[in-house]
């Protein structure tokens, strides 16, 4: 406490000791002695007062008034000259060692008497309060309440607080865990250098690279401010986005709300009495982030003059930006005064303290290391925009900031009333195109320009509401006619609902659009949940916001009894297998949580990490290889599975993340002497292809052929390969009299060549088979000794890149299904397999493995991989007799209309794959 | 003296009955021969209907016709009557009209709190499953999928039993009495039952662990393992047509 409580004094000494009346006057803003800047990721645990991420200064004083004003805790307070907070109620904080127990309310009500009722956070108790305290060292107590910050904090080390009150009696001692206490190193600092490193060069080089492409092909710039600050685009309200540049030919393939922020400019075309029009790609706003059928990425295109320039943030309301990356602010690290900024390359802003941040590179005086921070843009507003204009242009160089106080320099600058306002002006809208307009709009053009954003996430929104696509605008859209066919979207919206009139109107009834998943849901994304013992006295391990869970169901009721109270629990398994207890209220269905932000790339994700779902994370047995700095090397497990990757941090980094088998990397630093060893293995530093510095175990890298890679495109042509590894013998194709001769199969003595024929009869002719059956010999090895030889059928494999679309879903006598979309557009069902970890969503290379052949343990058929697949725009030519698995003529339904035959492709491609 | 002798008889009466008790199993030891005009059925026994619960005197009574035509009735423990009601819902659906909406009317009328998730795709077709929050005394995991497309037809459901020395048999003959199943398919793994139904398969599966890893819906720990699962569902491949 003692510590803390000198902190404060100090600050506030300090603060005022160090001020001029000038400073205070003129409103500059400098990074004073004393005060604390937020470190960026790597210091999590580098900082030693964890619950004051949120402790920053405000270097704006009001104008003649001889006080300072600093933020706690999202909440702003006053600092006069005397040293004393004049915030009523704000003195000092007690030491981290009390926690609420279970079930006290946190009041959000400032005085403590609870008028308002507003509470922030019922049932608390997981995480440590710091307690207010008078100048005296009294708690402030008001009403039989004690006020109290509540600090909650994540895995990845971001903390969220909470200013409140609570009531005396739920507070009880507590030690805080050591590993929230640790002191901040120089090592540390590497980190923070290495991390942004590996981050901020990769945003950097996605708009410089779409800003030099496409001034390459177009002499002018398409948006006049194009090159000034690309990152800080926004667009119009109600702006439409259509999936080709012609609103002519264009779906509407996204609407958006006001304030939609732009990631990038990919491309320019121009349409003939129509303008031209912007290929973006854009971050969706938080005012959409309840809404999970909105694509947090999209790609699309808009008409130049929808963008707008926000040069200055004021014209920006709090809560419009909001960027999920990089959002880890935890802790505060000491700045020297006179520090100067040395470059400045993001801006991040968060709605849970309304605020936003630069990330800037600071020099500090007299230290040999650079440090990066993250500085609260209304506090350093002026410096950041003299920076802006005075740097950006020539990034690379470091701002000359004398080492002397910068203070003068910023109070030329002014009070607020010289901060511009952002120039709602819309850009020059005529553009000058030296390629051909013909080549410009060619399919080919179209095609590479549409086909290159693909391997973003951002089609997940669109399919996750695929009736929802609009019908093609008559004309341009002009502001009128964007109106127009506003309207008319929402109609069409209507129709959509109207295709769920199979909803079943009971309130009993809880229906949700999407795959059945549950998910931890918190209150904030960020917050983490501490899942318990069976007695709920001791935490087991905690989750993340959103990470996806199944719940166990008990033969009757779920309600526990814990001490005089009867809760609501459930018992729950997250994807590691990790089994725990918690409440109820905390899970829920994964598109009925509104505080899960979508999934988003990677950093600078080009593929590899995202796309990284094999079915078994197993890292087999180490290979062994001799690696130098900067050395090129494959990942390479014995099995083929993933390769578990950590952050600078050591923090095992989430499954998709993970590195498969043949990935290359670049070999960074391999003396890691004091670093961890998770699992007992030695870790390396490495780059991936991304650019990220990641921590992986250097047994799992080779610098040679790697046998296990997933063979890519496996010299197959077209970027296809057999899904089943090992050649099914023709066993899909009529005249094959015998498909199997191995061993294994002879006990099948009643084994039928063909009946694993696409379109053959089943239930005495009822009915017609869907798909090509792939069988498969017993026999074949196994991944671990889960799998049972009597029911293992070998492992299969995307076909083709794509991306998987629907998950494990029940199918037949106990096996799965998955269905994954591929680049081809062909849909394909991969059935009678185990459900395995594929999840849905994640993007699939061909040859991937993605699982593993299950035998239904029925009759005399062999394993086999069950293989329908569908295409949109083809139709059976049986159509009206084939009817997939369903009945003939049972309201004449089919399983899809888009269900087609692949026998003699199949049989090409098993050809091609096995060479026979 | 005489009280000497009526304790033993009493204790060697109960262990009699016991011993014929653990003999025939748990359910089918009521089994009593009745005029059909004895019970106070709540629903006239439906001529398709091979069995009928009837709840009286606060006994769950399995009530049906043997081959003679004699009416027996069975009485069922709380979770065994759960699998029952469980099993002739789920006979409704294969091969007749019912679908989605009247597997969520079935699942409020037993008191369940259905969740019905609905997954569009465009080229493949819809999926909508159904999962009740809550279950009934002695199951869980009900699970139902449909096909999201108009017809609403079923493609899945299913439901577990506790495991026990004989779960799998006694599941077995609750199902097929329950639905009035013939005999099941040849040539099955032994930790199964597998019946055909006009178009739909009914299962019962002692569940490995093998079965549980990676269930894409339900939790497992390895002290599941010998629970049974109990499923109908389309007949996706006809495997009992061929290799016997």
């Amino acid at each position: 406490m003692a510590m803390i409580i000198t902190f404060f004094v100090g600050l506030s000494h300090s603060a005022v000791a160090e001020q001029d009346s000038s400073t205070l006057a003129s409103s500059s803003c400098l990074v004073e002695k004393g005060y604390r800047l937020y470190p960026s990721r790597a210091s999590t645990k580098a900082t030693k007062n964890v619950g004051r991420k949120d402790l920053r200064v405000q270097c704006l004083g009001a104008p003649g008034e001889n006080r300072q004003m600093i933020a706690f805790a999202g909440k702003k307070y006053f600092i006069d000259s005397s040293g004393v907070i004049s915030q009523r109620g704000f003195t000092y904080i007690s030491e981290e060692k009390y926690r609420v127990k279970e079930d006290f309310v946190l009041w959000a009500d400032a005085m403590g008497e609870g008028k308002k009722g507003a509470f922030y956070n019922s049932g608390i108790g997981r995480e440590f309060i710091q307690v207010f305290q008078t100048a005296e060292g009294q708690p402030i107590i008001q009403n039989g309440r004690a006020q109290v910050m509540l600090n909650q904090r994540n895995r990845r080390g971001k903390f969220v607080t909470y200013n409140g009150w609570v009531s005396v009696e739920g507070i009880q001692e507590f030690q805080v865990p050591s590993s929230h206490i640790k002191s901040l190193k120089e090592n540390d600092v590497d980190s923070v250098m290495e991390d942004i490193k590996a981050f901020s060069p990769l945003l950097h080089s996605k708009f410089t690279q779409a800003h030099q492409t496409l001034k390459k092909s177009y002499k002018q710039s398409p948006i006049s401010q194009i090159g000034s600050n690309p990152q800080i685009y926004i667009l119009k309200e109600n702006t439409q986005v259509f999936d080709r540049p012609s609103a002519l030919s264009g779906k509407v393939i996204a609407e958006l709300e006001a304030y939609q922020r732009l990631d990038g400019f990919l491309d320019v075309r121009c349409v003939p009495n129509h303008g031209c029009m912007t290929q973006i790609q854009l971050d969706s706003s938080p005012l959409l982030k309840n809404d999970k059928n909105v694509s947090k990425k999209i790609v699309g295109w808009i008409q130049n003059e929808k963008t707008v320039s926000l040069s200055a943030r004021s014209k920006i309301p709090n809560d419009t930006l909001a960027m999920s990356f990089g959002s880890e602010f935890d802790g505060v690290v000491q700045v020297s005064k006179g520090s100067e900024i040395v470059d400045l390359n993001l801006e991040i802003c968060l709605s849970e303290v309304n605020s936003c941040f630069h990330r800037v590179l600071l020099r500090e005086v007299g230290k040999a290391k650079d440090l990066v921070a993250w500085i609260l843009v209304d506090d350093f507003r002026d410096p950041v925009q003299k920076f802006i204009a005075a740097n950006l242009s020539a990034k690379s160089e470091r701002a000359p900031i004398a080492q002397e106080d910068p203070r003068p320099k910023a109070a030329t600058k002014g009070s607020e009333s010289e901060v511009k306002p952002a120039p709602q002006t819309s850009p020059t809208t005529e553009k000058v195109s030296k390629a051909p307009l013909s080549d410009l709009l060619s399919d080919e053009a179209m095609g590479k320009a549409l086909q290159e954003p693909s391997s973003l996430p951002e089609e997940k929104g669109i399919q996750r509401r695929p009736r929802r696509v609009k019908a093609e605008p008559a004309e341009q859209p002009t502001e009128e006619s964007t109106e127009d066919a506003d309207i008319a979207d929402e109609e069409e919206s209507n129709v959509g609902e109207g295709l769920e009139e199979g909803r079943y109107d009971d309130d009993r009834v809880v229906e949700v659009s999407g795959a059945f998943q549950n998910v931890v849901c918190l209150s904030l994304d960020g917050n983490t949940l501490n899942v318990k013992d069976e007695s709920f006295n001791n935490v087991l391990f905690t989750l993340n916001n959103g990470e996806k869970i199944k719940v166990f169901q008990s033969f009757g009721s779920n309600q526990k009894k814990l001490g005089r109270k009867t809760y609501d629990v459930i018992k729950i398994q997250d994807t590691n297998a990790n089994i725990g207890w918690v409440s109820k209220e905390f899970i829920s269905l994964e598109s009925e949580c509104n505080s899960i932000e979508s999934e988003r790339p990677a950093e600078g994700n080009t593929g590899s990490e995202e796309e990284s779902p094999s079915t078994e994370t197993d890292q087999g047995e180490p290979q062994r290889s001799k690696l130098e700095i900067d050395q090129k090397a494959t990942v390479c497990t014995s099995t083929g599975g993933d390769l578990s990757v950590y952050n600078l941090h050591f923090e095992k980094l989430e499954q998709k993340y993970f590195l498969s088998s043949g990935d290359q990397v670049t070999v960074k630093d391999n003396l890691l002497k004091d670093k961890p060893k998770p699992n007992g293995y030695k870790y390396i530093q490495i780059q991936d292809k991304s650019g990220n510095l990641r921590y992986v175990a250097k047994d799992f890298l080779t610098t040679s052929k790697c046998a296990s890679a997933i063979p890519v495109d496996a010299g197959v042509s077209g970027g296809y390969i057999f899904p089943t590894t090992v050649s099914t013998g023709y066993s899909y194709i009529s005249n094959n009299s015998r498909p199997y001769r191995l061993s294994s199969l002879t006990r099948f003595s009643g084994y039928r060549n063909n009946w694993g024929l696409y379109g053959a009869r089943r239930s005495g002719g009822g009915r017609a088979h869907a798909a090509t059956d792939l069988y498969q010999p017993f026999g074949l090895t196994r991944p671990s000794s889960n799998y049972s030889s009597k029911y293992f059928g070998g492992a299969f494999r995307a076909m083709k890149d794509g991306k998987v679309v629907r998950e494990a879903t029940y199918f037949y006598l106990g096996t799965s299904y998955i269905v994954v979309h591929h680049a081809d557009d062909v849909v394909s069902r991969y059935g009678e397999i185990y459900p395995g970890t594929i999840y849905r969503s994640k993007n699939v290379r061909a040859g991937q493995t993605l699982g593993y052949i299950k035998w239904v343990g029925v009759g005399a058929v062999p394993p086999m991989l069950h293989f329908e697949n569908y295409k949109p725009g083809d139709r059976d030519v049986r159509r009206g007799v084939l009817s997939g698995s369903k009945r003939i003529n049972r309201r004449n339904s089919q399983r899809s209309k888009h269900l087609f035959d692949r026998t003699s492709f199949m049989k090409s491609l098993e050809r091609k794959t096995f060479g026979k | 003296m005489k009280k000497s002798y009526i304790l033993p008889l009493i204790l060697i009466a109960l262990s009699l009955l016991l011993f014929l008790h653990s003999k025939n199993g748990s359910i089918f030891s009521k089994e009593k021969i009745a005029n059909k005009n004895s019970f106070e059925v709540s629903k006239p026994i439906d001529s398709n209907s091979p069995s009928k619960l009837v709840i009286k005197d606060n006994k769950r009574l399995l009530v049906r016709e043997n081959e003679k035509g004699q009416v027996v009735q069975t009485e069922l423990s709380e979770d065994e009557a759960s699998v029952v009601q469980l099993a002739q819902i789920f006979k409704s659906y294969a091969g007749t009209q019912r679908n989605e909406k009247d597997f969520i009317t079935d699942l409020l009328s037993l008191g369940l709190k259905p969740v019905v998730a609905r997954d569009r795709q465009e080229v493949i077709e819809d999926l909508t499953i159904i999962r009740p929050e809550n279950t009934l005394p002695g199951v869980r995991y009900i699970h139902g999928q449909f096909d999201g497309d108009e017809t609403q037809e079923l493609q899945h459901i299913s439901f577990e039993i506790k495991k026990g020395p004989n779960a799998l048999e006694q599941g077995k003959k609750l199902v097929s009495e329950s639905m009035g199943l013939g005999e099941p398919v040849k040539n099955v793994d032994p930790k199964m039952v597998l019946y055909k139904m006009d178009g739909y398969v009914v299962w019962l599966k002692e569940l490995s662990w093998e079965d549980m890893m990676g269930d894409p819906f339900n939790a497992y720990s390895k002290e599941d393992v010998g629970n049974v699962r109990i499923a109908i569902e389309r007949d996706i491949h006809d495997h009992s047509d061929h290799g016997s």
